[in-house]
């Protein structure tokens, strides 16, 4: 799925940002774990444009690295900027998620 | 990592890729190198991820657009426009160079040619007279003939990219003749036809090799 909607691209920079948190981490692996958590209508490739922007907004920053199975690959960070765009993604969404569940429950009920 | 040894490790990688993927994969990475205007660093970083993405979804039996979609050329846009623009001193300083190139080569062969023809045929004259002003809008005419130029290659090479089936060789061939030759005609025409203004001066055929060597190692310098 391609990804058309502003909505989704921001819900998926919280995310990308949330499991950068969480560890360095690479393209594929990031793609994987997105993928294992249910995520699973976002093609692979999706997630690049977002890592470029993310880094142009010096969110996250990418080192070169020997990987445990041995290429180098490039890992993300984040940066003490991302820690806080994470924080403010995650009180956002908190606000947003009660009031858009119930409004849509909402209008299937009535 | 600099840019040079991400392209080498590029290309060292980019021969595990099987055949469809690998086709596939070069167009994505032509058309994304000729985003001029981008870093280039920057460029070869997301390149290389996107090689390490393919490689490892191949070894699980995935093609290239499971990982990156139908519409490659579509997929290879959006990357291309989140991809951070390069400084504006390091395009102004790459346009320099082009300009050092493409007039030290113009100088250089064309003062070996005229004094080719000068010395061991007898054609033409030891020195050339030209009009300070005729000049000037020679130079700057056909340099911006050559820009126009390579701008032209670089869109013909895109839009070559990401066709099922290639254009046949033969009428490409044909196309790419005819237009080269019109460029070779209106350089022509603007060195024949320019009107005579300006002060006049003469020179030896024989100086434009130094002046061309000269101007073709400022180009070389400049490449950083």
């Amino acid at each position: 799925m391609k990804l058309r909607s502003q909505l989704l691209k921001g819900v998926l920079e919280g995310c990308i940002l949330a499991i950068i948190q969480q560890g360095p981490t690479y393209g594929y692996e990031l793609s994987i774990k997105l993928h294992e958590q249910g995520l699973t209508n976002i093609s692979e490739g999706s997630i690049y444009p977002i890592l470029l922007r993310l880094q142009k907004e010096q969110f996250i920053e990418g080192q070169m690295k020997p990987s445990p199975s041995g290429p180098r690959r490039k890992y993300y960070y984040l940066t003490a900027t991302g820690q806080e765009a994470l924080k403010n993604f995650a009180t956002h969404w908190e606000n947003i998620k009660g009031p858009v569940d119930s409004i849509i429950k909402g209008g299937h009920e009535s | 990592m600099k840019a040079k040894e991400l392209i080498e490790l590029n290309n060292e990688k980019r021969e595990f890729l099987n055949e469809e993927n690998e086709k596939k994969y070069d167009d994505m990475l032509v058309y994304i190198r000729l985003a001029s205007t981008k870093s280039e660093q920057q460029t070869e970083e997301i390149l290389l991820e996107l090689l390490d993405h393919v490689l490892l979804a191949q070894e699980e039996g995935k093609t290239i657009h499971d990982v990156f979609g139908d519409d490659l050329k579509a997929y290879s846009q959006e990357v291309i426009e989140e991809i951070p623009e390069d400084t504006k001193k390091k395009q102004v300083k790459f346009a320099i160079r082009l300009i050092f190139l493409f007039l030290g080569v113009t100088s250089l062969f064309s003062g070996i040619i005229n004094a080719g023809l000068h010395y061991i045929f007898g054609f033409g004259e030891g020195t050339s007279t030209f009009h300070v002003g005729s000049s000037i809008a020679i130079i700057v005419s056909t340099t911006l003939i050559a820009f126009g130029m390579v701008y032209f290659v670089l869109e013909w090479l895109k839009s070559s990219l990401f066709k099922e089936e290639k254009k046949s060789e033969r009428k490409e061939f044909f196309q790419l003749w005819i237009i080269m030759t019109l460029v070779i005609g209106v350089f022509f025409c603007i060195y024949y036809f320019m009107p005579s203004f300006g002060a006049e001066f003469s020179l030896p055929i024989l100086v434009f090799i130094p002046i061309g060597i000269v101007l073709y190692g400022i180009s070389y310098v400049l490449k950083d």
